[in-house]
Order: structure tokens, then sequence, then C-alpha cells
């Protein structure tokens, strides 16, 4: 999957050096496995809250990693799971519908689009939140 | 290419964020500070408007911005509430529902920046009672959303021509028009 959508765009792999090493990084936590481990969803879910991308300010060969990995578990969860985890459900839903990422899941089969209820999301807690480290 | 010119002066107040930052982004419009204007005008394809709103509305049309014009309508209500509401409590459940929304969503309206992100972001940046708030770090969905917009390289470079047209005021020099 990865290697279907970077094809057709260099910016993918990091316009700069410093972004190309952290999406290399990205890429390498991602292929270790215990990221995207439902155990470790909150602490991907707080590393997710500033960001909209994963490595840099735009779309990058490590969200699509991220996205790959991501599916298998995330499409088995019901509602309650994608709501206990907010960032990482915007997160997700966001990176699967990004026109090349739709493209290149779509011929595949595998990944199919995940559905969220965004209607019945529950309120968010506003009484404990620590701010969050800051892009 | 550019089809259109913006003007506007940099000492406006409030500051009309949106409007530059959507010309920036959708490369319709060029920005021209000229510090005698007295509000922002648009000059696209021979016709001209000078709401903000309005703006924001015709370069997202002339961008290609993708628009679900009931949802968006919304939003601009609640810009426009940001804008003048002047109680901090009121400016508050604004943030707070906003923050509730950002949760979920990575822009504010489907899955793509329009128009109802732009005139939103303007809106805060523009007063600085809603930056203050923010800086709170109380809504961090609204700050990860915002903070995405402003680091965009087309806002950036937005920015960087209104510091340019500020200091060029200062030194008492003609602005290049």
């Amino acid at each position: 999957l990865v290697t279907s959508v970077t094809k057709d765009d260099a910016s993918l792999s990091g316009k700069s050096d410093k972004d190309q090493a952290e999406v290399a990084q990205w890429i390498e936590k991602v292929g270790q496995g215990d990221i995207v481990k439902p155990d470790n969803f909150k602490d991907l879910n707080s590393v997710l809250v500033p960001r909209t991308y994963l490595a840099a300010n735009y779309l990058t060969a490590a969200d699509v990693a991220m996205y790959g990995a991501l599916h298998p578990i995330i499409s088995k969860l019901q509602a309650p799971d994608h709501y206990s985890h907010p960032s990482l459900t915007r997160y997700f839903d966001h990176i699967q519908s990004i026109p090349p990422v739709r493209k290149a899941a779509d011929a595949s089969s595998t990944f199919t689009i995940v559905n969220f209820d965004l209607v019945n999301t529950p309120k968010i807690d506003r009484t404990a939140e620590p701010s969050k480290k800051k892009e | 290419m550019a089809a259109g010119t913006l003007t506007l002066s940099s000492k406006l107040s409030p500051f009309p964020y949106s409007a530059i930052a959507i010309a920036a982004y959708t490369e319709k419009s060029e920005v021209v500070y000229d510090e005698a204007a007295t509000g922002v005008l648009l000059d696209l394809n021979g016709s001209t408007t000078d709401t903000e709103e309005e703006i924001v509305h015709i370069l997202a049309k002339a961008g290609g911005l993708s628009e679900d014009s009931a949802k968006a309508a919304s939003f601009f209500a609640l810009a426009k509430t940001l804008r003048t509401a002047i109680a901090v409590p009121e400016i508050v459940t604004a943030l707070d529902s906003l923050d509730d929304h950002l949760a979920w969503r990575t822009y504010v309206v489907g899955h793509d920046i329009t128009s109802a992100d732009w005139i939103l972001w303007g809106a805060l940046k523009s007063s600085g009672k809603t930056v203050g708030l923010l800086k709170n770090g109380k809504h961090v969905h609204l700050s990860r959303w915002s903070s995405h917009l402003e680091s965009l390289d087309s806002t950036q470079a937005a920015l960087a021509g209104l510091t340019a047209a500020k200091a060029n005021k200062a030194r008492g020099t003609k602005v290049a028009a």
C-alpha cells in the first residue's frame, strides 16, 4: 500500500532532510508494530492530539504506513472504542479519505473504508485536560 | 495564476486574516497593501466585493474548494459570533463547541479545507481575546486545527507579506502596488 501511494509523489517521503528523517523514524516505529496495538491506543491518541499528520504538516509515507497498520484493527472496533480515542479516530478518518490514499486502498480491496458515526459522538470531557505539548 | 487583486491596509482592525489566507491558499488573488485603504476590497474578473465574508465565499468558489453551503452557513454564523462577542463566557462557549466538533474532524466541513475553515481561522486570529483563551491549552483540538492551517506554506507566505507591509509602513516608505 505504501509503495502504491508513494510512487507518484516524491514529496511523500518528506520535503526537507528533517522531514525525511521524521518520516523514516515513524515508518520504523510502525514497522515494529507495538504502537498500533490496541493496548497502546491511549498513547497513540495522545501523540495525535496536536497533530494533523504524523511526521510533517502534509501527508507523508509515514501516514500511509500508519493507516495500513491501523486498518485491520480499527475496522474491527465498534463505535464505543472509536469514541474513546477521538484524535486517533479523527486522524484515521482523515488519512483514509485523502484521494491518493483512497485510490490505492480501493485498488487493493483489503482497505475498505471505515465508517465513523460522528453524529452521536459523546461530549468531550472538559474537566481534566492537561495541556499537551504543541507541535 | 492570480486572477484578482485584494487591496487592503495593514492597519485594518480587526485585520481580515481570513481574506489574505484564502487568497494565498487558492492562489486566485494577489494581495496588495495600500495604507490609504479604509477597508478590504477584492477585484476578481471585473467585479468588486468589499466584505470579508463575501470575499471568502468568492475566492473559495474561484479556487474550487468543495462547499456544503448548509453546513458552512452555521460556521460563518459562529465566526461572526466570535468576532462580535465581548463577554468571555460567550466566547468560551463558542470555542468549546468548535473544539468538540474538531475533536472528531480534521477540517470543519468534510475532509478538505473549505471556506468555513478560513472564515473561522481568521475570526480567531483577529481577536486578541480568542488568541489568549486558546493559549490556556483548554482547547487542544481547536489548537491543532488552527496551528495546522497557520503552518501551511500559503498561510506563512500571507503572514510574511503582512509583516513586510507593516515594516514598510514603519519606515515611511511607499508600499509597492
